[in-house]
C-alpha cells in the first residue's frame, strides 16, 4: 500500500518497492533470454546491478518505513544504495522458510477479536516474521509468554488468549474429489482437524467414514443420500462446523424435479464443491 | 522515462560487443560489461523504478536528483 505525500509524489514501504524492483529485474533478464532467442550470436545475462536513489525515509505511525524519492530541488535527501546480484535456485531454498503443508496456514487477522490481537499487535508480529498462525504457534510454543509480552510489549493475556484461539478447531472450506469408482469424497479443509487422534465428522447430523485426516483436511466419505447441510468435525472435547454441498446425482436431480422433466444441469455442471 | 526493464536491455544495444569477422580469422568480442551511469530516477504510480538518463543541456534547473545505476552483464553461451 502507498501514500501520497509532498506534492504527489508517491511513498512506498520498502518491502514493496524492493519487491516491485525485483519483478522489474524478472522481466529485464526474460527480456534479455528473448533477445538472445532471435538468433544473436551473443547472449547476455544480467549478473548484478546496483541502483542508488535518492530519497526520504518516512515512518508512519503504525511504524511501517515508506520511501518516496526526493523532489527536484529537495535538499537533504538521503542516498540509498541497492544492489541485486544472481542467485541459484538452491540459494534461494536454503533461505527460504520451508513451508510445511501441515503447518496452519491462515493470516493472523484470523486471531482478532474483542480480546484477542489487535491491529498493532500483529504489526509487531510481523516485524519478528510471524505472518501466519503456524508461525506465531511455532514461536509461542517453546517460549514463555511473558518473554514475548517483553519483547514486543503485547500483554501476556493477549498472547495466551491468542494461543489458546490458534490451536481451536476450524473449518474453512471444502471440495469434492472423486475415486477410481466413481464415487465423490468429501475433503473439508480447516486448521487443527486433527490432534492426533481420528477426529469424528458428521455430515447433517449423521456420523460418517473418516479415510484420512490432517491438521488441515480432513477426506470423509459421504452416505448415498447426503447432499447438502452441516457438517461438523469434533476433535477431542472441540468441534468445529460449517455447511457442505455434494453434485446430485443425475437420478437425484430427475426424482426431484416434477414429472422427470429435462434437467437444467449436468451434475458435472455443480463442480467440485463450493464454499459453503 | 522509462521502466528499468526496458533500460536494462537497451544498454546492450548501445555497444558493438563483438568486431571482426570469422571468415578473416579474428574475432574480438566482449565477454563482460560493466555499466556505471548517473541517472534520474523516480518511483511510479505502482512501485516500480523509472529510470532516465540526465538531461544535460536539456537540464531546466528543476530536474529530479541523479542517483546511480551500476549493472554487469556476462557473456553466456547462446
Amino acid at each position: 500500500m502507498n501514500g501520497r505525500t509532498r506534492g504527489g509524489v508517491p511513498a512506498f514501504a520498502v518491502e514493496e518497492f524492493v519487491q516491485a524492483l525485483s519483478a522489474q529485474l524478472d522481466l529485464a533478464q526474460d527480456a534479455l533470454a528473448l533477445k538472445a532467442r532471435t538468433g544473436r550470436p551473443l547472449t547476455f545475462a544480467l549478473k548484478d546491478l546496483a541502483v542508488e536513489l535518492k530519497v526520504f525515509w518516512e515512518v508512519q505511525p503504525d511504524g511501517r518505513l515508506m520511501l518516496r524519492h526526493a523532489a527536484p530541488n529537495e535538499a537533504g535527501a538521503s542516498t540509498v544504495n541497492l544492489g541485486f546480484t544472481t542467485i541459484t535456485r538452491q540459494m534461494v531454498e536454503e533461505n527460504t522458510l520451508a513451508m510445511s503443508m501441515d503447518e496452519d496456514g491462515r493470516g493472523m487477522g484470523e486471531l482478532a477479536g474483542p480480546a484477542g490481537l489487535d491491529d498493532a499487535d500483529r504489526r509487531k508480529l510481523e516485524l519478528v516474521g510471524v505472518r501466519t498462525v503456524g508461525q506465531f504457534r511455532r514461536v509461542m510454543e517453546g517460549t514463555d509468554p511473558r518473554q514475548m509480552e517483553a519483547l514486543l510489549g503485547t500483554p501476556v493475556d493477549r498472547l495466551r488468549l491468542a494461543l489458546e484461539q490458534s490451536s481451536m478447531p476450524v473449518v474453512t472450506g471444502h471440495d469434492v474429489v472423486r475415486r477410481h469408482d466413481g464415487r465423490p469424497l468429501l475433503r473439508i479443509q480447516g486448521a487443527n482437524l486433527t490432534n492426533g487422534a481420528r477426529p469424528r465428522v458428521r455430515l447433517q447430523g449423521e456420523a460418517v467414514e473418516v479415510i484420512e485426516a490432517k491438521p488441515h483436511e480432513v477426506l470423509v466419505r459421504p452416505m448415498s443420500h447426503h447432499t447438502e447441510g452441516e457438517l461438523e468435525v469434533e476433535v477431542g472435547d472441540r468441534s468445529a462446523t460449517g455447511f457442505f454441498e455434494l453434485p446430485r446425482t443425475s437420478a437425484d436431480a430427475a426424482a426431484r424435479r416434477p414429472n422427470g422433466g429435462p434437467a437444467p444441469h449436468s451434475a458435472s455442471d455443480l463442480g467440485d464443491g463450493g464454499q459453503p | 522515462m522509462i521502466t528499468l526493464e526496458q533500460m536494462v536491455p537497451e544498454m546492450l544495444d548501445t555497444l558493438s560487443l563483438q568486431v571482426g569477422d570469422e571468415g578473416s580469422g579474428l574475432v574480438v568480442s566482449v565477454v563482460e560489461l560493466a555499466f556505471d551511469l548517473p541517472m534520474e530516477a523516480q518511483i511510479g504510480d505502482a512501485g516500480q523504478l523509472l529510470v532516465s538518463a540526465p538531461r544535460g543541456r536539456l537540464a531546466t534547473g528543476f530536474d529530479p536528483q541523479h542517483g546511480r545505476l551500476r549493472a554487469r552483464f556476462v557473456r553466456e553461451a547462446p
